[in-house]
């Protein structure tokens, strides 16, 4: 029977199968340019305090540690930072790796922008 | 076993939601599928994200509190006496003549004087202005059992249960537990929650769990809950001091389970509900397949719905695909802590009538979730016995159950 990881964010449930990235694939999202991108991963690393090179694009939330209280604390410095309100029960609830998160984020800052 | 020996009866119910003022007025919605949610546009934050709420629109305190209460309470505070006056008089009492040393109050709450909190600190910070001088009395979370405590002479066991989202249901589960343990013979017991300010409702934005449109529990496409506000209280009482004093039983505290999950902080997991579930059926001793309707709780979050639906199952099991399962937030709005008091008075009320009431704005069926929450319409059917369903942050969930009773009591 399924059961929601413990120290999973969100439900953002661990990843098995092929999710289109290879394990340690650099990170890229359409829409979002190169040095957005990294401003992006470095705000998750500051504020999820993980180190920047543990954000590969197949890494689940559950395997970075980060749990519920920083997800909160993540998404409120996005809001600051790039001006989008991104709810986790919109498109984020189906992200399950840190690549699905990082393509939910670059699709709401282009609405965003537009 | 205590509960043998010392059986507890609801008899009298008050409330006041964004579905109406008293209980008939929010049975009426709850059932009908009408709902108190409306646009909430605070001036003091004009920056807001969401502005969906179920607020109560033109409440007077004036209306229903002395002077002397007026100078002396909070918003949530006034809610829970208006619910309290109507649960007196339902329950048959004199509301002028003191309740007693044998009756006490337990009003819970997840925050309390919210209002006057937001009001306090505003005009402090940009105004420098004298304080309210009766802010800490206001704010404090025991002041709505106190003020109830106050008003109708409860001299017995009086308090405020704090547990986010689970005050409510914890509070009539521990009235129960206090009148079997021989504590007290009656109690007032229930919930009350006034938190929607402006400083507030940003902070759950930044919990980015609030639907921007509408709440749709155990849906396909739904995306958060909506914040309300209320009160709600019941006269509970031992079965016997109820007889004596000719009261009419409306049905049966049969049974309280609470767990923790001691996990995450905000995310729900399923073992934790399911077990609080099958300890209020076996306090009860009721078999899951005598219940006939559970009020969820069911706050329309991805999350809360998956793992609620998960732990139906786990105690209920193939059953859970018959048995009439239903949230009514969308009516009402999520009230943190008087939730699971409101949301109790429904559940009396559906046993009662023998009508499940519906989950509304319901699209679809998601494969995660209960497949028939009872969508959108009341569905008739033979109710029992009920659960109704509280889940905090924190971790902390909670389940009350609830019997039918004859009319003399020997049900």
């Amino acid at each position: 029977m399924p059961t929601l990881n413990r120290l999973n964010p969100y439900g953002c449930q661990k990843h098995t199968e092929n999710n289109g990235y290879g394990a340690d694939m650099e990170l890229t999202a359409e829409g979002l340019d190169a040095a957005t991108l990294e401003r992006l991963l470095e705000l998750v690393a500051r504020e999820g305090m993980v180190e920047r090179e543990q954000l590969v694009a197949d890494a689940t939330f559950e395997d970075l540690g980060i749990q519920s209280a920083d997800m909160v604390v993540i998404l409120m410095a996005i809001e600051e930072e790039f001006g989008v309100y991104i709810p986790v029960d919109g498109d984020l609830a189906e992200a399950r790796t840190l690549g699905d998160f990082v393509k939910v984020l670059a699709a709401r800052m282009k609405e965003g922008a537009a | 076993m205590t509960s043998a020996t010392r059986r507890v009866v609801i008899t009298g119910m008050g409330a006041i939601t964004a579905a109406g003022a008293g209980v008939e007025a929010l049975w009426e919605a709850a059932r009908e599928g009408r709902s108190g949610v409306s646009e909430l546009r605070f001036p003091r934050y004009p920056r807001q994200r969401v502005s969906r709420s179920a607020h109560i629109s033109g409440f007077d305190p004036a209306a229903h509190l002395s002077e002397q209460e007026l100078k002396t309470t909070d918003r949530f505070a006034q809610l829970a006496l208006v619910a309290a006056e109507e649960a007196m008089r339902h329950a048959g009492l004199d509301t002028q003549a003191p309740l007693g040393a044998r009756c006490g109050a337990i009003i819970g709450s997840g925050i309390g004087g919210a209002w006057t909190s937001d009001d306090g600190h505003y005009n402090f910070y940009m105004h420098d202005a004298r304080p309210d001088l009766l802010a800490i009395a206001k704010v404090m979370p025991n002041a709505a059992a106190s003020q109830v405590s106050m008003r109708y002479g409860a001299r017995g066991p009086s308090l405020a249960i704090s547990s986010a989202c689970a005050s409510g249901t914890q509070s009539v589960g521990y009235g129960l537990q206090m009148i079997r343990a021989g504590m007290a013979d009656m109690m007032l017991v229930g919930g009350s929650e006034a938190l929607l300010t402006p400083a507030s409702f940003r902070a759950w934005e930044a919990l980015r769990v609030m639907a921007p449109q509408a709440c749709r529990p155990f849906s396909d496409k739904r995306n958060g809950m909506v914040l309300g506000e209320g009160a709600a209280v019941l006269v509970i009482e031992e079965l016997d001091h109820a007889l004596a004093r000719g009261a009419t039983p409306l049905a049966e505290v049969a049974g309280y389970g609470t767990t923790s999950d001691a996990g995450d902080l905000l995310r729900p997991t399923v073992e934790g509900p399911a077990a609080a579930m099958a300890a209020a059926l076996a306090d009860a001793g009721l078999a899951p397949e005598e219940i006939g309707y559970v009020n969820a709780h069911g706050t329309g979050t991805v999350l809360n719905d998956i793992a609620e639906s998960e732990a139906l199952r786990r105690v209920f099991g193939a059953g859970v695909e018959t048995l009439a399962v239903s949230s009514t937030k969308p009516i009402h709005g999520h009230a943190l802590g008087a939730a699971g008091a409101i949301e109790l008075a429904i559940t009396v009320r559906a046993l009662l009538d023998d009508i499940a009431p519906p989950t509304i704005n319901w699209l679809e069926a998601d494969p995660k979730c209960l497949a028939d929450p009872v969508p959108n319409t009341a569905r008739p059917t033979r109710i029992d016995a009920a659960l109704s369903n509280s889940f905090a942050f924190g971790g902390i969930n909670a389940t009350i159950a609830i019997r039918k009773v004859r009319a003399d009591g020997r049900g």
